[in-house]
């Protein structure tokens, strides 16, 4: 059994990455000593012998392991290969050391002859000094940075290396920094640097130096005495996971301090104390038993206290009070200027440097809530006057000095001002409710599992506030790549399937669902955007947010990208229907009928294969020649005989008459028009129905007729087949159910 | 003479409560000072914060050690709010430090710096909380923290990766301490005005600054003439273009300044739309760029 420790300890890390860094750091030693032939955590399978760990100031990795050595290793060195003649195999034979073995080996480019020698046994300390320095210096942060004491960039100074091998440093250097004997504590409660023999000496060591290395545990500890005090205080407990696990993150040793607000601030409204107490003093706002809120807040301090925190609280206090009242003074002067001369301030916003300023963000919003599409779309009473007036004054509140200063609080102000605008008579004002609803709603969801909008102004608003931010951004070619998605495009697409999927407002009203290939139409008509996008671009895109969204929500993958790739679906983009598809086809495959159509189809997919090959030979096209087309064509030309006829009167055989009846253009053409209509359960009655002349087909049929006109004749009928399946899914992309 | 009277009592009062305005700039003045900084007047122009000063804009560029402290006032003219908010300036001053190569215990040296004016870490809740650091209209980029003490945002802390569109080697340390805020703290005063100035004389911040922050605030907002800002920044910048043409990089550096303040103002005057602003900020850090290239060339 061998005992391996480590400990990275920098400058203060951001709390949102620690602890993700902690565990590729435990995933980067486990892989590189499997390399080496370690019998590492994952190679055994017992995932917990590997214990990743995350403070403000370090992140570390423990591992147990069976053997602190590895013997019986063997290095391979590939020669030249057996077409090499004589000669060049004599040559490799002589590079290489006595004792080893020169075998011959099958490979992709062929057989090649392979020198294979025994190496030393492999200490876990010698492959440490390897492994570590070069995970070090490789190691990826979302953000990272040089200093002056090190060639190394890291996500801010990297201070120290502990590596413990069974209690013991390993000396090792890594950019100019050599690995430590001593471990450190709390940067302000320790004082002694210590020598731990052990990972559970470490951990007691640290305890005692003020520092709990487990982000859970620091949780724990927040949420206990933070219990204690709520209780004391006749409060309800807090239930803020964001703020908590930032809470763990900025705190090796989390102390928990009750402050008290004068209870005059609580005139304005929970949303915003809570957002000033939360993101300007990472402090957490609190309610009492009955759910109002209460003029106490929470503080997270780092360290044991002294005199109860004193200091702190009061500090805290004051840097609350005078947040709060900065908020009472920024109220005060925007309702001065009312939602109407704020929104004139809009014209000095850029949305962006491409896309023009907020102002010109409001007036698209406002004309694209009056858009054709949504309106024919709508089952009920399309909210057009609300959605008009809100769009208008959805952004008006950027302007404000309230939301300059707590950007969080966006469109929420602008629901307040409304509101007060409405009262005084003054700007604004005089509309109804619903608009002050649905500026305040427009943002949501502010998360990818937020809440929705409730109103149906608002869920619209929001809606085509994404909408037109994508059309924006595709205009000027900044889609999202990779791993590069710096508008967070992908997240507004997320929330318009959220929403049109979700939001019980919006599924009242549009039970058919909305056509987002037209509405995206829409929105881009301001920008000029050029046909492909509305073609390739956004479709491919949308496409791709849907099938995550609907495997996400347990559907199979395989039904989805089937459904995906018809026709219908990538060009209405409807999710609704396109959800109803999935689902009803999910049950239909899972059905006798379903079962035998599906291999009927697969045995079809083969037939024509067969023939592509047969009738191309080598001159088919490859992949890559046909990058440059767009999609549908290349599918088109993948498929063999797609699109073809087949003529009556060759058809010499009842069975494959009767099949031909299913398959004529007038019937087809219906399959098309229902799904067009997305009448999903018609269709797959047509499906259904083919399973009988498909199976006589099969039975009393044969294809290859000696005859050359019949046979192409037959294939060609089998292509009509599979087209018309194809319309309904890519039957090739679903697997067989059991 | 009955309100000179008055006032030296409340300064009185909050005696022993913390340093005056200004012992605690001569306190940290003078830590410093022992940690081997030069002590460098502020810049005699108008700019936004102490980055600005070519002690640190330049001097944190090419390889030769450096280490200063020094105080700049700093202009803000969007920031001012007629002398009537209590948080806010328009006029404000920092303490700036750089210390080129940042040291391995710079952040040791910064803590001590606290525990010079009185906020020892052991009775206060001393945070850095990430805070990454971007000056777009110098070119400048940097990683690091806004240093919190109870709640309470006290400095800035930065690592410079780049200025004037130069990388940074070596790395300096930048540490900048907002003085109004950290004596408010200090002190225990709620309104910037209340501030003890000075003991004796006994001054508030507001005898000195409120005026100022009135006027000032007209100025910016209303009275400053957009048409001659325009043809300010126009001028400047050709000036400095011909100074970039000459080679001479300091005074073309304080063109570029100059510049950069027009710029702030006609901001302030709500002359600069949405898509004129990132035109403005380019041309500016072009300049600075420029400026940089000819003081490493010598």
């Amino acid at each position: 059994m061998a005992e391996l420790l480590i400990e990275l300890m920098s400058e203060e890390i951001p709390p949102s990455m620690q602890r993700a860094a902690a565990r590729r750091l435990l995933e980067a030693l486990d892989r590189h000593l499997a390399k080496r032939g370690f019998e590492t955590p994952t190679v055994s399978g017992r995932a917990k012998d590997g214990i990743a760990f995350s403070t403000p100031r370090r992140i570390g990795a423990a591992m147990t392991l069976p053997q602190k050595i590895v013997k019986g290793r063997t290095a391979e060195r590939r020669g030249p290969s057996v077409k090499a003649g004589q000669r060049a195999l004599k040559g490799f034979v002589k590079s290489l050391e006595k004792k080893a073995r020169v075998v011959k080996r099958e490979t992709e480019k062929g057989v090649y002859y392979y020198a294979i020698s025994k190496m030393p046994p492999l200490k876990l300390e010698t492959a440490l000094a390897e492994i570590l320095p070069s995970i070090v210096e490789n190691f990826s942060w979302p953000s990272s940075m040089r200093w002056p004491q090190s060639s190394l960039s890291w996500v801010r100074p990297l201070r120290g290396i502990l590596c413990l091998v069974d209690g013991k440093p390993v000396s090792l250097e890594v950019g100019g920094l050599r690995s430590d004997i001593f471990a450190q504590g709390h940067a302000v409660m320790a004082q002694k640097p210590f020598r731990p023999d052990s990972f559970s000496d470490y951990k007691r060591k640290m305890r005692q130096a003020f520092v709990i290395i487990a982000h859970e545990e620091r949780e724990a500890r927040i949420l206990k005495e933070a219990g204690k005090l709520t209780d004391k205080h006749q409060l309800q407990e807090i239930d803020d996971p964001e703020l908590l696990q930032e809470s763990a993150g900025l705190a090796e040793w989390p102390t928990v301090l009750l402050g008290e607000l004068d209870k005059s601030f609580m005139a304005l409204g929970e949303a915003i104390v809570s957002e000033v107490l939360k993101t300007h003093q990472k402090c957490f706002a609190l309610r009492g038993r009955q759910g109002k809120p209460a003029p106490y807040f929470l503080i997270v301090a780092d360290g044991r206290v002294r005199q109860g925190g004193k200091a702190i609280i009061a500090g805290n206090e004051r840097v609350a009070k005078a947040r709060l009242e900065d908020a009472l003074f920024f109220i005060k002067r925007d309702r001065q200027k009312g939602l109407k001369t704020l929104a004139g301030g809009l014209e000095k916003i850029a949305f962006h440097d491409r896309l023009g300023s907020m102002k010109d963000k409001a007036r698209r919003l406002e004309k694209l809530t009056q858009s054709e599409t949504l309106q024919k779309a709508a089952s009920g009473e399309y909210p057009r006057s609300v959605l008009a007036l809100s769009a208008r004054y959805a952004k008006a509140d950027l302007a404000s000095e309230m939301v300059a200063d707590q950007p969080r609080l966006q469109g929420v102000m602008g629901g307040i001002y409304w509101e007060s605008g409405k009262k005084s008579g003054g700007a604004g004002g005089g509309g109804d409710r619903e608009v002050g609803r649905a500026i305040a709603e427009h943002y949501r969801p502010t998360a990818a599992e937020g809440i929705l909008p409730r109103s149906q102004a608002g869920a619209l608003l929001a809606l085509c506030d994404r909408m037109d931010a994508l059309a924006g951004f595709f205009s000027i070619g900044e889609m999202p790549t990779g791993s590069k998605d710096p508008y967070a495009l992908r997240r507004a697409a997320r929330a318009i399937l959220r929403l049109a999927l979700e939001s019980r407002a919006m599924v009242k009203l549009f039970p058919y669902g909305i056509h987002l290939r037209d509405l995206f139409a829409e929105a881009l008509e301001p920008f000029r955007g050029s046909e492909e996008l509305l073609r390739q671009d956004f479709p491919i895109f949308m496409a791709a947010r849907l099938q995550e969204y609907l495997t996400h929500h347990g559907m199979p993958q395989d039904i989805v990208s089937a459904v995906m790739e018809t026709a219908i679906a990538r060009t209405t983009l409807n999710p609704v229907p396109i959800r109803a598809h999935v689902s009803a086809l999910e049950s239909f495959v899972k059905t006798k009928k379903g079962k035998d159509l599906l291999v009927a189809y697969k045995r079809v997919a083969g037939i024509l294969a067969e023939e592509r090959k047969g009738a191309e030979g080598g001159a088919r096209h490859s992949e890559s020649d046909l990058s440059h087309l767009p999609r549908d064509v290349r599918k088109l030309i993948a498929l063999p005989y797609a699109q073809s006829g087949f003529k009556a009167a060759l058809l010499e055989r009842p069975e494959e008459r009767e099949l031909a009846k299913y398959l004529i253009k007038p019937r087809v053409k219906l399959l098309q028009e229902r799904l067009a209509r997305h009448e999903i359960g018609e269709a797959l009655e047509f499906l259904g129905s083919l399973r009988a002349p498909v199976d006589d087909f099969f039975n009393h049929v044969l294809v290859h007729d000696p005859d050359p006109r019949i046979r192409e004749n037959r294939i060609r009928l089998l292509a009509n087949l599979r087209d018309a399946m194809n319309e309904i899914a890519d039957f090739s992309m679903i697997q067989e159910r059991e | 003479m009955a309100k000179k009277t008055q006032k030296a009592k409340t300064a009185k009062t909050r005696k022993g409560r913390g340093l005056s305005f200004q012992a605690l700039i001569l306190t940290l003045e003078r830590y410093w000072i022992a940690q081997g900084c030069a002590r460098v007047q502020p810049y005699d122009m108008e700019i936004g914060a102490g980055t600005f000063h070519p002690a640190t804009a330049l001097r944190a560029l090419g390889k030769e050690p450096w280490r200063a402290v020094y105080v700049q006032p700093s202009r803000r003219p969007a920031d001012g709010r007629y002398g009537q908010n209590p948080n806010r300036l328009q006029h404000y001053y920092q303490l700036q430090v750089i210390l080129k190569p940042a040291p391995a215990n710079i952040q040791a040296l910064y803590m001590a710096s606290l525990a010079a004016i009185g906020l020892e870490a052991e009775e206060h809740d001393i945070r850095f909380l990430e805070d990454d650091w971007a000056g777009p209209t110098l070119g400048a980029k940097g990683l690091g923290w806004e240093v919190r003490c109870d709640g309470l945002e006290v400095s800035q802390f930065t690592y410079f990766q780049q200025l004037c569109g130069r990388e940074c080697d070596p790395v300096s340390g930048e540490i900048t301490y907002g003085l109004e805020r950290l004596a408010m703290y200090v002190q225990g005063v709620a309104n910037v005005y209340d501030l003890v100035f000075s003991e004796d004389p006994p001054l508030s911040y507001g005898d000195l600054y409120r005026r100022g922050e009135r006027e000032f605030s007209h100025y910016n907002f209303s009275v400053a003439n957009i048409e001659k800002l325009l043809s300010h920044f126009a001028d400047a910048e050709r000036e400095a273009e011909a100074l970039l043409e000459r080679r001479l990089a300091l005074p073309a550096y304080d063109q570029c300044l100059k510049a950069s303040h027009f710029f702030n103002l006609l901001d302030a005057r709500g002359a600069v739309g949405a898509s004129a602003r990132p035109d403005y900020i380019k041309r500016v850090r072009h300049l600075a760029m420029r400026c940089a290239d000819i003081w490493l060339a010598k």
